[in-house]
């Protein structure tokens, strides 16, 4: 038994070792599928959560996509430069180029400011112009970016608030143009919301039974939190989410530093 | 000596395939190019549409800066008389551009620098917005030259493969000139708040 234990604890050694040079951190991180990647680390789980949903719906009622990334280290690149390169490479948006990215990097103990970008897809350039882009942080985010300590969610969600409603009125795929049709939609993706959210919630509950059934087990070992953080890094509660759909960036968008 | 034509003519025809293939990759490449640089293009023009505006806004605020705004118009036409069609891409070419080019960057950043010795035209609205479209256009610039010099230099190593390198000169396929990242002026400006 005990053999057998250490076969499979060799094989789970080997098993990192192989996967590990893929999290060596490269200068630009692989696309997760996500929307939101707290790569620094500043949200808590609800919130992580709470902003997929709310993105992802909005992706799929609507073909714009927002993705937020917030990240500790930008490799000695410009924030703008950063936010370009990386929204190229993930290719968010449609092919509308209709994709905003909104990079944050925290304060942290190398450097002692806040960075912000929110850089606009190709497409996106006319409905958010960098004046804009830059009312936005300034007037929006600022607020939460002074406190203190920082609130980098309350910052992320007003500019979300902002942004939104500005790219609805651009591209706007799931309904006519219709003003009446507007409302009704929002009425439909807050049902939706709720309706996630709700899922969401009998999930969490399922999720913490099962993880206290497997920690009765004798086989501790085997049940560590590795694999727990794969599997709610990775699919995030199994959402519909289509990935990202080839946009482009051209430089476009405007930042802060704080 | 009819086996002899046979086989010349069998390579002939090879070669006639092969080379008229690579010629539409070669052409789509250079159309590129082409493309690449009129994004160029129009971002520079970008910025020099903006410049105009920019120096009346500041003008209102700090009218006895007239050296650093006259240069900057100065810049501005010079850089504007320096245009270069895509076939007329040639390493002096590009760098006479570049040039003119980075002055502008230059007495912009002069321009800047001054204003911030004015807290009132700091403060002014259209002012900002100026300054916020400014940077992205900056930004937009390096972007459009980071992709002008990437399909260049894909286009370059293709001209330069065997066998193109042999017929690539005839038909007017040569080499394009590639930015070069001057000191500072390739790097969009920071706004610290």
């Amino acid at each position: 038994m005990s053999r057998l234990r250490l076969i499979g604890l060799v094989g789970l050694i080997s098993l990192i070792g192989l996967v590990s040079p893929a999290f060596a951190a490269p200068e630009f991180p692989a696309a997760t599928n996500l929307l939101v990647n707290d790569f620094a680390g500043v949200f808590t789980l609800s919130q992580v959560r709470e902003m997929e949903v709310r993105l992802e719906t909005f992706s799929d009622t609507t073909s714009n996509q927002i993705c937020v990334v917030t990240m500790n280290d930008l490799q000695g690149y410009e924030p703008a430069d950063y936010a370009q390169r990386l929204g190229q490479k993930w290719g968010v948006g449609s092919a509308k180029d209709n994709g905003v990215l909104i990079l944050l990097k925290p304060r942290t103990e190398a450097e002692r400011y806040i960075d912000v970008f929110i850089a606009t897809g190709y497409g996106i350039e006319g409905a958010l112009p960098d004046a804009l882009c830059k009312r936005i942080i300034n007037n929006y985010m600022a607020p939460f970016l002074r406190q203190d300590p920082p609130d980098y969610y309350g910052a992320v969600e007003a500019a979300v608030s902002q942004i939104e409603p500005i790219m609805l009125g651009e591209y706007n795929e799931g309904a006519d143009s219709d003003e009446e049709l507007g409302t009704a939609e929002l009425v439909v993706i807050i049902f939706i919301i709720v309706l996630i959210l709700l899922m969401f919630g009998t999930n969490r509950r399922h999720r913490g039974g099962r993880g206290h059934l497997f920690g009765s087990g004798n086989n501790s070992d085997y049940s560590s939190g590795s694999f727990g953080g794969f599997s709610s890094g990775g699919s995030s509660g199994g959402s519909s989410f289509g990935g990202f759909g080839g946009g482009s960036f051209g430089g476009g968008g405007a930042g802060g530093r704080f | 000596m009819k086996k002899h034509l046979m086989t010349f003519a069998v390579i002939l025809g090879i070669a006639v395939a092969f080379t008229s293939c690579n010629y539409n990759s070669l052409v789509e490449q250079q159309e590129n190019v082409d493309k690449a640089w009129s994004e160029v293009e129009n971002q520079y023009q970008r910025r020099s549409d903006l410049i105009p505006n920019l120096v009346a806004t500041v003008k209102g605020y700090a009218a006895h800066e007239e050296n650093t705004l006259t240069a900057v118009v100065e810049a501005r036409a010079n850089a504007s008389s320096v245009t270069i069609q895509a076939e007329e891409l040639t390493d002096e070419n590009l760098a006479r551009f570049q040039q003119a080019q980075d002055a502008l960057s230059q007495g912009i950043g002069r321009l800047m620098a001054v204003a911030e010795a004015y807290p009132d035209l700091k403060a002014n609205e259209n002012f900002q917005e100026l300054q916020a479209q400014l940077e992205g256009t900056e930004n937009r610039i390096a972007v459009a030259r980071r992709n002008y010099n990437e399909v260049a230099q894909q286009y370059n190593a293709e001209i330069r493969k065997f066998p193109t390198l042999i017929y690539a000169g005839w038909f007017g396929f040569n080499k394009k000139p590639y930015f070069q990242a001057a000191a500072g002026a390739d790097q969009a400006p920071v706004v610290e708040f």
